[in-house]
């Protein structure tokens, strides 16, 4: 069988690895062999090139890519690969077409049908602090909103008093 | 172009603004020919009547267009308005940006002649016949637009006498009642904002003036008369009052103990506004009967209701918030710190994105003001409505006295002088001890001393700068972890609570996936169960896609 080996420094909590740098001899890749009964998703793979570099790798005909779990180096020419699967990049283009209840997300939604987080939930996990800020009134044409006279630029009493008298 | 506001409704919550050329302010004009103008707008041609040359139905004002000409054609036959039956005058068309110019007049005693004088256009200012006016000192704006009617459109005056009322003077055509030769003020409609057309180029059919406030003002009804009389008391008129109160003249003396001036004294406070008022035409204080000569004009509040302004403050989501969950409560409490009637808790769920206005109406007679607090809701911008209304008195009362002993204390300090075997030379009053009592009643003010007013005082008047503020304690994020832009969004991502495919996310995606979901998109047997769960659980705890 044939492996294509990478060194991807993608973090294995991603959907999509970067598997541009590539090991093994392109397009061929390196011919592997197994030993026995093997399980598809843990196999063990004894690949014929001395492998000391690269933690991905890709196995057309198991159709899935695969970290590098372990190389032990049994002669020059002959390196065996323990590997665990990664179905996130192996099934990548499924798992995009699947449908999620998302609770949390990076990207904001907005009202046309992107959907994302959304600003108005509350969110347990941001810290916060508290702050007062005071705002004026305005009534028409910018002026203040005060009950007093102006006068001078301030705002006063009116200084002259109200007499309620009779007769 | 100036504008004025009027209001659709009484509690003055929907304002209509007319666009109309005004004046500045009262005071602006000056005696002899002032002018100003109004521009016609809208998509039809506005049409009024002039009184040009008219006998029976001469006017002050003279108007002329710029930059065409007029254009004059009579009336014909059923166009007649039907408030001028005698209507004899042309038509004239102002277009659409034409300036028509209007000359009103301002005789030197400061009045302005507004009504219709019973003699030819050419006025003859101080003739026996001198229009109707208004004093000027009465005028709080002054502005003139066009009144479009059923049938007619006029060219008005508005004329703003107080808070709440404006009046509406036909500049033409005339007010006409049918019944007098003379046009008053008096009957002069108080027009609506409704009626109002204004520069907008809207019509208003058939609707009937109306008064354009509805509120207390029982002032209005004693001023003149022997009732109740509410002063506003102009500098130096106090110290007048009480020079005259407390004259050591023994005639006044003697006058002030009969007739007890403070009887006559209901109230002395200081407001904070300054309320309408009105000249009496003299110089005195009318107290039990007696005009008191307080050394210059005095003038008479004439509405006992004073509104404010609508003070407002939007609230815009955008600008200055998180537009965020810490937008609203109970991240933010806000309050309104309303004077006099206190600092009063604010929902800021309904203000939030929206706006907040507050309105004062002060009671001249008794300083009871209530503030009305109105919001806009976010969903609905183009309407206040009421939130709530809070009371609260801003009157400052001041205690006014009168010496009404009729210069008895005299007497009493010689009789108490004598008790102690004192001669009467002797005028020392701290001497008499024994006349004490005689001068000082139990409450310790003089018995003979008039007194109105209160040493107990509204605490509220002693706050300081009367000004209406919202005060808003918030809860904002912790900028330590937004050290690069939106480090916690990109890092652990933010609540969503939304439905959708994989390939709508990108960034950070945490949620639940349903096994039949993930079954389906991958495929019977491809994926081993193993993986599957694999898959599921990862998303459980966020994947980046």
């Amino acid at each position: 069988m044939t492996i294509h080996v990478y060194n991807t420094p993608t973090a294995p909590d991603h959907l999509v690895k970067d598997i541009s740098t590539v090991i093994s001899p392109s397009p061929d890749g390196w011919s592997g062999a197994v030993r026995g009964e093997i399980s598809i998703e843990h196999p063990v793979i004894e690949v014929e090139a001395l492998i000391t570099v690269g933690n991905y790798c890709y196995i057309p005909d198991f159709g899935r890519y695969y970290w590098i779990v372990d190389k032990n180096v049994i002669r020059r020419e002959l390196t065996e690969l323990t590997l665990k699967s990664d179905p996130l990049m192996s099934f990548a283009d499924s798992i995009k077409a699947c449908k999620i209840i998302a609770s949390r997300s990076g990207q904001q939604g907005d009202l046309y049908g992107s959907p994302g987080f959304n600003s108005y939930l509350s969110d347990p996990m941001h810290p916060i602090v508290q702050t007062t800020t005071s705002m004026d009134l305005r009534g028409q044409n910018g002026a203040e909103a005060s009950l007093g006279v102006l006068s001078g630029g301030a705002y006063t009493w009116n200084q002259n008093p109200i007499l309620v008298t009779v007769g | 172009m100036d504008t004025i506001t009027l209001y659709e409704d009484a509690a003055f919550t929907r304002p209509i603004q007319i666009q109309v050329t005004t004046l500045a302010a009262v005071g602006d004009w000056s005696s002899g020919t002032n002018t100003t103008t109004v521009v016609g707008s809208g998509d039809d041609a506005i049409t009024f009547y002039s009184h040009g040359g008219t006998p029976n139905f001469g006017t002050p004002f003279s108007m002329v267009t710029d930059p065409e000409p007029l254009v004059e054609n009579r009336p014909a036959s059923g166009d007649t308005p039907a408030v001028t039956p005698d209507w004899r005058d042309k038509i004239l068309y102002i277009k659409p940006n034409m300036q028509l110019k209007i000359n009103f007049y301002v005789d030197s005693s400061n009045r302005l002649h507004t009504g219709v004088l019973p003699s030819c256009a050419g006025v003859s200012i101080g003739s026996t016949y001198l229009s109707q006016t208004e004093s000027a000192n009465n005028i709080r704006a002054l502005c003139f637009g066009v009144l479009k009617r059923k049938t007619v459109d006029s060219v008005c005056m508005y004329i703003r006498t107080g808070d709440r009322s404006c009046r509406c003077v036909w500049i033409s055509p005339n007010f006409w009642d049918g019944t007098a030769s003379v046009h008053t003020p008096s009957k002069t409609r108080n027009v609506t904002p409704n009626g109002y057309g204004g520069a907008r180029g809207q019509r208003n059919e058939g609707r009937t003036p109306q008064t354009m406030y509805s509120t207390i003002n029982v002032l209005s009804q004693a001023i003149g008369g022997r009732g109740v009389h509410v002063y506003e008391l102009q500098s130096g008129q106090l110290a007048e009052l009480y020079s005259r109160l407390w004259s050591i003249n023994p005639l006044i003396k003697l006058e002030n103990a009969l007739l007890k001036p403070t009887a006559g004294l209901l109230s002395a406070h200081m407001l904070p506004i300054s309320p309408s008022k009105i000249a009496t035409g003299h110089n005195g204080i009318n107290l039990c009967g007696v005009r008191y000569d307080v050394g210059s004009a005095t003038y008479l509040v004439d509405e006992q209701m004073y509104s404010t302004d609508l003070f407002v403050r939007d609230l815009p989501a955008a600008s200055g918030f998180t537009e965020s969950y810490l937008d609203y409560s109970p991240y933010i409490t806000a309050q309104l710190e309303l004077p006099f009637c206190g600092i009063v808790p604010i929902d800021i769920n309904k203000i939030m994105d929206g706006s907040l206005g507050v309105k004062y109406i002060i009671d001249i007679l008794t300083g009871n003001c209530m503030a009305e607090v109105y919001f806009k809701d976010r969903n609905d911008p183009d309407n206040w409505q009421l939130y709530s209304r809070y009371t609260g008195n801003c009157a400052y009362h001041l205690p006014i006295t009168a010496d009404e002993s009729g210069g008895k204390q005299m007497l009493g300090i010689f009789s108490g002088l004598a008790t102690v075997g004192m001669g009467a030379a002797v005028g020392n009053p701290a001497i008499a001890a024994g006349g004490a009592s005689k001068i000082m009643g139990a409450s310790g003010i003089p018995n003979d001393v008039g007194m109105i007013g209160t040493f107990s005082q509204n605490v509220s008047c002693l706050a300081g700068d009367l000004f209406i503020r919202l005060h808003l304690t918030c809860k904002d994020d912790l900028t330590i972890m937004h050290d690069t832009d939106d480090m916690l969004q990109q890092i652990c991502g933010l609540p969503a609570g939304v439905y959708g495919l994989i390939s709508e996310f990108t960034g950070y995606l945490q949620g639940v996936i349903h096994e039949e979901d993930i079954r389906a998109a991958v495929g019977t047997g491809k994926a081993t169960d193993e993986e599957l769960s694999e898959i599921i659980s990862a998303f459980g705890e966020g994947v980046f896609v």
